[in-house]
C-alpha cells in the first residue's frame, strides 16, 4: 500500500493505493492519523478509490482509525468505496458504523 | 691439548647438529617410514663425531685402527658405522619405496650383520684378556674342562684371527661397498623420477654421496691399504667433512621434500648445537683439570680415572642435555608440522563445539600452550558497545591492563581497519590520544590481533612477548590470523546455533498451541434422526484465527458456531480461545440468542484493541421442529440450498464483534425441509484464488451446492474440499478455512416446498 494525503476545505484526505493488508500498512495509516490529530485536523476522509481489495486486517486498520478519531472527538468518513469493499462492509454490517460516500465532495459536505 | 679441545668442540657441534636434524625429521612425522629411517641414519652419523670428540678427550688410542688391544669403549664408539647399512635402507625408501624393501620383509635386516659382528664379536670376544680360545694359555679348571676340545678351539681361534685380520684391513671396504649400493639405488630411483622438483632434490644427493664416499676412502681405506698415511688431524677433518657433505645433503633433500621450513631448522640447529657444545666443552675442561689433579695427587697413570670421569660426565650431562632439549623443543622447535596440528585440532573444535566460552578457552590454551606466549587476554564486544576484557583459560595471577575497553578509543578504531595482526609499535600513531595505548605498553603487549566477524570487529586478542624472547615470526602472525578467523567463524556458528535452537523452541510452542486449539475443536459432529452434520477445519499457519464449535443447549437444541478472527498466528488464536470460553459459558444459560451475542460482543470489544474484531455466525438447530434460529454477526452469509434447488443467504444479525460495545443484534428463523443443505463457511473458502487470480467466490459455491445437494453430507463436504483445492491447484490457500454442513435427510420424501423467507 502507498499512502499520500492532501487537504481540501479544512478536511484531511488520505489516499491509500493498492491493497490494505496489515503489517506495515497498519503502522503507516495509524501514524498518519495521529499526525492529523496532533495538528488538530479532526475531520478525515479516507479516499478508497485506489484500494481494490482489503483483508480482515485491512478492515481492522479502518476500524482502528475510526475508533482513534472518535476517541479524540474527530470524525472519519470513507469516500469512493469500490464495489468489493462495499460488499465487505455490507456483510460485516460495518456500513452501519462507517459513514461512506460516493464522492469526496459529498463526504466533505457531510461534515 | 688446546688443538684437540677445539677439534672436540667442533666434533660435538657437528654431532649435535646431526642429532637435532634427526629429531626434527623424526618429529615432523614420527610414523613416516622415510622420517624414522632418515632420523636413525642421522643419529648414527651424529654418534661418529661425538665419539670422536670423547676419544680425543681421552687422548690418542693406544694403537690405531680396529685393534683388539684398544680399550673396550673404543669399540663401542664404532657403533656409528651403523650409518652405512642405514644409508642403504634410506636409499631403498627414498624418494619412493623400492620393491626390495617390501619383498624382503625380514631378510633386509641382514645388511646389519657385518656391523653387529664387528661390534659384538670383535669388541668382546677377540680381546687379549678374554683370549681363552688359545688352549696353550689356559690354566687351572678351564684347562681341565676345555683341553679335550683343544683342536676345535684352535681352529676357531685361527678362524677368528683370520677374520679379525681381514676385518681390520677391510672393514672400511664394506662401508664403501654399502655407500656404493646406496648410490646405485638412488641413481636408479633418480632415473625413474619424472617430477622436476624431486629430481632436483635427488640430484643434490647424487653429488653429495660420492663426495662423502671419496673423503671417507681417503681417511680410512687408503691408510688401511697402506697407500697413504695422513696425519691424525687430517683424517678427522676428512671424516667430519664427509659426514657433513653426505648426511647434510640427505637431510637437506628430506627437508625440502617434506616442505619443512629450512631457515627455522637451521636456526634451531645452530642454537641447540652451540649451547650443547659449550656445555660439553665446559665439562671436558672440568674433567681434564680434575683428571690431571687426581693423577698428580695419586701419581697414577691409568685410564680408569678417565673412564670413571666420563661416566660421571654422562650422568651429569644427561639431565642438563634433556633440559636444553626441552627448552629447544618448547621455544624453537615449533615447525610447520606443529602449526598444522594446532590448526587442525582447533578446526575440529570449531566444527563440534557450540559454546563460545569453550571456544575462547581452547584458543587461549593453544596460545599459552604450544605457541608459548607469556600473557594474553581477549576483549569481546559487549552489549553496551564497549569491549569487555575476558581472561578465559588464564592463570588467576595475570592482571589485565583494563576491565573494559572503550569502542571509541583511537587504538580500537585503528584496529577496526586492520585485517591482520599488528605490532603494538605500529599503533603508536593511533596511540597518541589513547588511554589504552600506554596501559598496553606498560602491560607488555607486543602483538594485537583483531577478531573479525565479516566487517565487524567482534573482539581483540592482546599478546605479550613470547617466553623465548624472540620476535614474532611471519609464521606466528599467520597462525594467529588463521586461529582468530576460525574463532570468529566458531562464534558466529554458535550464535546461529543458539538462534536456531530458539526458533525451534518457538516452533515447538506454536505446535503445542496448535495441539491445544485442535483439542478445543469438537471431536465429533452431533447427529440425530432426520439430519446430519459434517465439518472441516484447515488452519493456514500453525495456529489459526478460525473457529467452529457445537453446543447442547438447555432446551435440547443443537448450537453451532463458525467464527473468523481478524489477523493470524498467536494473537488471533488468543482471541479465538477467548471467544470460545465466553460462548461456552453463555450458551449454558437459557438466554435469547441476541442477548448471548451482545454479551460476547461487549466482552470482546472491551478486552481487545480496536483493530481486532471477529465475524461470527451462530445458529440453534431444533431437530424436532426442523427450525434454524440464528444470528449473523458480520460473517460471510451461510448458504441454504433447498431440495428444489433454490438458494438463500442467512444475513440477519448485526455488526462484527469487537467494534462497538453497545452494538445490538437480531435473530432470524428458518424452517428447513428434508433434503435441504446449509453451508456455513469462512472467507478462506470463498476467497480461494486460482493461479490466474480468479476467486472461488460465492456464485461457484452456490452452483456447487445446487449440483451436489442430493449427495450425503460427508460426500458433499469431501467433494467440496476436493473441488476447492483443485481450483487452487492443490493449495488450500494462506487463509484459514472452516466449513460446517447441515443436511436434512430427504428420506425419499419429495414435496414441493414453499421457500421460507429469512427476512
Amino acid at each position: 500500500m502507498k499512502l499520500s494525503h492532501r487537504e481540501e476545505a479544512g478536511v484531511a484526505i488520505l489516499e491509500p493505493r493498492g491493497k490494505i493488508m496489515g503489517g506495515p500498512d497498519a503502522t503507516l495509516l495509524h501514524d498518519q492519523l495521529h499526525e492529523f490529530i496532533k495538528e488538530g485536523k479532526l475531520k478525515v476522509i479516507i479516499d478508497l478509490s485506489g484500494v481494490d481489495w482489503m483483508n480482515s486486517t485491512g478492515l481492522g486498520i479502518l476500524i482502528s482509525g475510526l475508533t482513534t478519531l472518535r476517541n479524540n472527538k474527530g470524525e472519519l468518513k470513507l469516500a469512493n468505496v469500490t464495489e468489493k469493499i462495499q460488499s465487505l462492509l455490507t456483510i460485516t454490517k460495518l456500513v452501519t458504523v462507517f459513514d461512506a460516500h460516493d464522492s469526496i465532495d459529498e463526504a466533505i459536505k457531510s461534515f | 691439548m688446546s688443538v684437540s679441545l677445539i677439534t672436540a668442540v667442533i666434533y660435538v657441534i657437528f654431532g649435535a647438529v646431526l642429532f637435532l636434524l634427526g629429531t626434527v625429521i623424526f618429529r615432523e612425522n614420527p610414523r613416516g617410514r622415510v622420517n624414522h629411517i632418515t632420523a636413525l641414519m642421522l643419529f648414527f652419523a651424529g654418534l661418529g663425531p661425538v665419539f670422536g670428540a670423547i676419544g680425543m678427550a681421552l687422548g690418542p688410542e693406544p694403537t690405531s685402527g680396529y685393534l683388539s688391544s684398544s680399550p673396550l669403549y673404543y669399540n663401542v664408539f664404532y657403533l656409528w658405522e651403523m650409518l652405512f647399512p642405514q644409508l642403504v635402507f634410506f636409499a631403498l625408501v627414498f624418494p619412493v619405496v623400492h620393491p626390495w624393501f617390501v619383498r624382503w620383509r625380514r631378510l633386509k635386516y641382514l645388511i646389519f650383520v657385518p656391523h653387529v659382528f664387528h661390534i659384538v664379536w670383535v669388541s668382546f670376544l677377540a680381546r687379549p684378556e678374554l683370549d681363552f680360545l688359545d688352549p696353550d694359555k689356559l690354566t687351572g679348571v678351564l684347562k681341565v674342562i676345555l683341553s679335550p676340545l683343544g683342536y676345535i678351539l684352535r681352529l676357531a681361534s685361527l678362524f677368528f684371527s683370520v677374520l679379525l685380520e681381514f676385518h681390520t684391513k677391510f672393514f672400511s671396504v664394506i662401508n664403501l661397498v654399502y655407500i656404493m649400493i646406496a648410490f646405485w639405488l638412488l641413481l636408479t630411483g633418480y632415473r625413474k623420477l619424472t617430477n622436476p622438483r624431486q629430481r632436483r632434490q635427488l640430484k643434490l644427493l647424487l653429488w653429495g654421496i660420492p663426495g662423502a664416499m671419496g673423503m671417507y676412502a681417503m681417511a680410512f681405506l687408503l691408510p688401511s691399504l697402506g697407500v697413504w698415511q695422513p696425519p691424525e688431524i687430517v683424517r678427522y677433518i676428512l671424516v667430519v667433512l664427509a659426514l657433513v657433505l653426505g648426511v647434510g645433503t640427505i637431510a637437506w633433500s628430506i627437508i625440502r621434500h617434506q616442505f619443512l621450513d629450512v631457515r627455522l631448522i637451521v636456526r634451531q640447529s645452530l642454537v641447540f648445537s652451540i649451547s650443547s657444545a659449550l656445555l660439553v666443552a665446559a665439562y671436558l675442561l672440568v674433567i681434564m683439570q680434575v683428571s690431571g689433579l687426581i693423577k698428580d695427587a695419586l701419581d697414577l697413570e691409568t685410564p680408569l680415572i678417565d673412564v670413571s670421569l666420563i661416566g660421571l660426565l654422562l650422568i651429569f650431562f644427561q639431565p642438563v642435555k634433556e633440559q636444553i632439549d626441552d627448552l629447544v623443543t618448547r621455544f624453537f622447535l615449533r615447525d610447520k608440522a606443529d602449526y598444522r596440528t594446532i590448526i587442525e585440532r582447533y578446526s575440529a573444535d570449531i566444527a563440534s563445539v557450540f559454546q563460545p566460552d569453550v571456544l575462547k578457552r581452547r584458543m587461549m590454551e593453544v596460545i599459552t600452550g604450544p605457541v608459548y606466549i607469556e600473557r594474553a587476554f581477549f576483549a569481546f564486544r559487549g552489549d553496551n558497545g564497549g569491549y569487555a576484557v575476558e581472561r578465559k583459560g588464564l592463570a588467576e595471577s595475570m592482571i589485565a591492563p583494563a576491565e573494559e575497553i572503550a569502542a571509541d578509543d583511537p587504538v580500537v578504531e585503528c584496529l577496526a581497519q586492520c585485517e591482520r595482526p599488528v605490532f603494538i609499535d605500529d599503533l603508536s600513531e593511533c596511540g597518541a590520544d589513547s588511554q589504552l595505548y600506554p596501559r598496553l605498553k606498560e602491560w607488555g603487549c607486543r602483538l594485537v590481533v583483531p577478531i573479525r566477524e565479516r566487517d565487524d570487529l567482534a573482539g581483540i586478542l592482546f599478546l605479550s612477548e613470547k617466553v623465548s624472547g624472540f620476535r614474532y615470526s611471519y609464521e606466528d602472525i599467520n597462525l594467529f590470523s588463521v586461529l582468530t578467523n576460525q574463532l570468529a567463524a566458531g562464534l558466529t556458528n554458535s550464535r546461529l546455533y543458539a538462534e536456531a535452537l530458539e526458533k525451534q523452541k518457538l516452533e515447538e510452542e506454536l505446535n503445542v498451541a496448535r495441539q491445544i486449539q485442535i483439542q478445543l475443536l469438537p471431536q465429533s459432529n452431533p447427529a440425530g434422526p432426520g439430519y446430519a452434520l459434517s465439518s472441516f477445519a484447515h488452519p493456514s499457519r500453525q495456529v489459526g484465527g478460525d473457529y467452529y464449535d457445537y453446543f447442547e443447549r438447555p432446551d435440547g437444541k443443537i448450537g453451532m458456531v463458525v467464527a473468523d478472527v481478524s489477523g493470524k498466528g498467536v494473537p488471533a488464536a488468543l482471541l479465538v480461545s477467548q471467544l470460545q470460553a465466553i460462548l461456552r459459558a453463555e450458551v449454558r444459560m437459557d438466554k435469547p440468542l441476541p442477548a448471548i451475542i451482545s454479551t460476547v460482543n461487549q466482552i470482546v470489544t472491551e478486552t481487545t484493541s480496536p483493530e481486532k474484531f471477529a465475524t461470527l455466525f451462530y445458529a440453534d438447530w431444533d431437530p424436532g421442529r426442523r427450525r434454524l434460529t440464528y444470528v449473523n454477526a458480520g460473517h460471510n452469509y451461510p448458504i441454504v440450498v433447498r431440495r428444489g434447488g433454490t438458494c438463500h443467504d442467512l444475513k440477519a444479525g448485526g455488526l462484527v464483534l469487537g467494534v462497538l460495545a453497545d452494538a445490538t443484534y437480531e435473530q432470524a428463523q428458518m424452517e428447513l425441509d428434508p433434503g435441504d443443505v446449509v453451508l456455513i463457511y469462512t472467507d478462506g473458502l470463498s476467497e480461494l484464488h486460482n493461479p490466474a487470480g480468479e476467486e472461488f467466490g460465492e456464485e461457484r459455491l452456490q452452483r456447487f451446492l445446487i449440483d451436489n445437494r442430493h449427495l450425503p453430507v460427508e460426500a458433499i463436504k469431501n467433494k467440496l474440499i476436493r473441488d476447492a483445492s483443485r481450483f487452487a491447484l492443490g493449495e488450500l490457500g494462506f487463509d484459514d478455512l472452516t466449513i460446517i454442513i447441515l443436511k436434512l435427510e430427504d428420506g425419499g420424501l419429495s414435496t414441493d416446498v414453499v421457500p421460507h423467507s429469512d427476512e
